[in-house]
């Protein structure tokens, strides 16, 4: 079932959580919502599930109007960040629980709710835990359960907030590789909330950036990480080194090197370069910024070098571990900085 | 590398020149504190400052810099790494003021409290409105209450509260029989504290006491385990599945408060009467003689207008917990202060309306 929202805004007081957002969820697609906290995404998530009421605007669940249709009518599964599984019940009468309370006439035979809530556990892979209290379980385990509990009233639309946010990092990576596989076996149209770029560039179909109750870029991962619309998307899909620079012809000079800016008009710009595409040499070529290292952090597989320039900036520049080996580069040392690759925008003040 | 120590002065200026002062040296936390002295004697009012030949500055001289400029001073050739981390400072920003400084006037004050007490007034009514409505559709369709969860509710409030109003109801009835039995003695009258008691309990003290027990008890109970459902958002997830929280969570609760506090008030005042007859057979008074004396004293009447005001305090203290529960905030302690202010808005309550059954009861006569 697809999902159409027409100019949603919400207001709390007067903090506007919510201005005029507009998006569409195809049927079947698993979208993330991706933003700093406080963007307004939980809200558009609990607007769309119809817990929340929005001020103004539309929803349209597969084409017909749902702006007005009570939770119960609107069949979402929704799966909290923290859970929410009911405590006195067991894991099989939490997953049995939205079947079971079904008017009589809609309510499946004992015999069938049994068969589906094992069915469901089995998809989660944990059906040997059926006859244990939520407590019992760690984290992970129960995060599980919530989706199955939010799967077995076979809900047309599921919305998860947050639905790895109280994990460690380790579970979380491997839940959401679990949740993409589980998405390709139901098929069930999908939108999540997150303010983990990684998990949102891993998981979804197409990711919505909002800042400030905005929508910033909607796109795939690709296209929201390839040509962020704007200087926040860029920013908050990675750490970054800014550049001040200006925009002639249609091109943006830092370092030396001259970076494509086509279609901005000349003006001061501001010159993005992600720590990892940066080139460190001992040799200066033309332009390039000299600097001293000053920190190394080892990052695992990767190293973080923060670099001093003349101007008293700090630059970050992000190394392969061989890499950094094989260049013995030490600190105070003096090198050279040649951006490889970087993202310009004219008049932007920030 | 350099071994003397850190070393900042001021100097005045020739006159004549652009400036009136010159600053020189490390501004550094070292040199900084007896500078700062020195400014604070010979600076006052706009002045011109060179600073060209500050050779270090970090956060503390970043501060003196501050400072002067603040004062009016005009501070001139700082080097641009210096300058820099001045004007990251922002001097010529003024303060934010202070919260407390800036309290607002009492009209908004009122207003505010006002709109409050009414959406406060507002989700009562609407909570009110919701019970009576579920209610009315129960009558016409018992089915659709969960009896299971009436029935554990009915456990929780009644049966596990016995204990503890027995034991209370038994102390009230000694303490009622023996003060009273002693004055009365002086005119051998010691009788008639069979009346008292049978009057004050079945009219006034067994509801009145196993209300004030069951507030304490239940009333917070529902509001904290509400409460914490609705932090943990199990009542969202309920609203996800479809279900109503009022039908679902309160209606149970609210039927078991109705149903068992006559109970508990029943047992509460035959426990008390008996208290009443131990402590009257030390009086010489036989139980015999002690409930005849009751039976002639009290009517019908007096008896079911406590179990009315009973069940009246127990639907009460069902509705303002669970009320306090849904209305509960995010957080844990918000849990904590729902659960307060349910004990609290509960008793008030229960006296007020006590206070109302009184004068009720009086017109019609019973």
């Amino acid at each position: 079932m697809s999902i159409e929202i027409k100019g949603i805004t919400k207001q709390f007081g007067a903090f506007k959580a919510l201005n005029d957002i507009n998006l569409e969820v195809k049927s079947g697609e698993l979208l993330a919502l991706l933003g700093p906290s406080g963007c307004g995404k939980t809200t558009l998530l609990r607007v769309i599930a119809g817990l929340e009421t929005a001020d103004a605007g539309q929803i349209l669940f597969h084409g017909s109007d749902a702006t007005n249709a009570h939770v119960r009518e609107r069949q979402v599964g929704f799966v909290f960040q923290h859970y929410a599984l009911f405590r006195h019940m067991t894991v099989f009468e939490n997953v049995a629980f939205g079947l079971r309370v079904r008017p009589k006439k809609t309510r499946p035979s004992e015999a069938e709710i049994k068969r589906r809530v094992h069915q469901l556990l089995e998809l989660v892979q944990l059906d040997w835990l059926a006859d244990r209290y939520p407590a019992q379980l760690s984290g992970g385990q129960r995060q599980r359960i919530a989706l199955a509990r939010a799967l077995a009233v076979e809900p047309k639309v599921l919305l998860l907030d947050e639905p790895f946010g109280a994990l460690d990092t380790q579970v979380r990576k491997e839940l959401r590789r679990w949740l993409r596989r589980l998405h390709d076996e139901v098929h069930v149209t999908s939108v999540f909330v997150t303010h983990d770029q990684e998990e949102a560039l891993e998981v979804a179909d197409r990711i919505v950036v909002m800042n400030k109750g905005q929508v910033e870029q909607i796109g795939t991962p690709e296209q929201v990480y390839d040509q962020p619309a704007s200087p926040f998307v860029y920013q908050f899909l990675g750490d970054v080194n800014l550049f001040h620079s200006r925009v002639h012809e249609g091109w943006a000079e830092v370092a030396g090197q001259r970076f494509a800016a086509p279609g901005q008009s000349d003006a001061g710009a501001l010159v993005y370069v992600r720590p990892h595409e940066i080139d460190l040499s001992r040799e200066s070529t033309e332009g390039a910024i000299a600097g001293q290292i000053g920190h190394v952090r080892l990052l695992g597989a990767t190293v973080r070098l923060e670099v001093q320039t003349a101007d008293h900036e700090t630059v970050e520049v992000e190394l392969v571990r061989e890499h950094y080996q094989r260049g013995q580069w030490q600190v105070g040392e003096r090198v050279y900085l040649v951006p490889r690759n970087a993202q310009v925008y004219a008049d932007y003040s920030i | 590398m350099d071994t003397t120590p850190p070393f900042a002065s001021l100097d005045a200026c020739p006159p004549g020149s652009d400036a009136d002062f010159a600053l020189s040296g490390r501004l550094e936390l070292s040199t900084v504190s007896a500078l700062w002295q020195e400014t604070r004697q010979r600076i006052a009012g706009p002045t011109r400052i060179d600073a060209s030949k500050v050779s270090a500055c970090d956060g503390a001289g970043a501060a003196l810099l501050f400072d002067l400029h603040r004062q009016g001073a005009r501070i001139a050739g700082l080097r641009p790494e210096f300058q820099r981390l001045l004007d990251s400072l922002e001097p010529d920003k003024p303060f934010a003021p202070g919260k407390l400084a800036h309290r607002k006037p009492l009209l908004i004050r009122a207003g505010q409290f006002l709109h409050d007490w009414l959406l406060e007034l507002r989700q009562q009514i609407t909570f009110t409105g919701a019970i009576a409505a579920d209610l009315a559709d129960l009558v016409r369709h018992p089915r659709n209450l969960r009896w299971q969860d009436f029935l554990r509710q009915c456990e929780l409030t009644g049966a596990n509260a016995l204990p503890i109003i027995s034991l209370i109801a038994f102390l009230i009835g000694v303490i009622l029989a023996f003060q009273s039995a002693l004055p009365l003695r002086q005119f051998g009258a010691e009788i008639f504290v069979a009346n008292l008691l049978g009057l004050s309990l079945v009219r006034e003290m067994g509801p009145l006491i196993t209300a004030i027990l069951l507030a304490g008890r239940t009333g917070a109970a529902f509001a904290a385990e509400i409460g914490t459902m609705k932090v943990n958002e199990e009542v969202n997830a309920l609203t996800t599945f479809g279900f109503d929280p009022v039908r679902f969570l309160v209606l149970p609760r609210l039927l078991a408060g109705l149903l068992m506090a006559p109970l508990l008030t029943a047992c509460a005042e035959i426990v008390g009467l008996v208290a009443g007859a131990l402590v009257l057979e030390g009086f010489g008074i036989p139980f015999n003689t002690f409930f005849h004396q009751v039976a002639s004293s009290t009517n019908l009447a007096d008896f079911v207008g406590g179990m009315v005001k009973a069940a009246v305090f127990g639907l009460e203290i069902a509705a303002i917990g669970c009320l306090r529960g849904l209305a509960t905030g995010a957080g844990a302690s918000a849990v904590g202060s729902s659960t307060t202010r349910a004990v609290v808005q509960t008793l008030v309550i229960l006296v007020v309306t006590d206070g109302l059954f009184a004068m009720l009861y009086y017109y019609l006569k019973i």
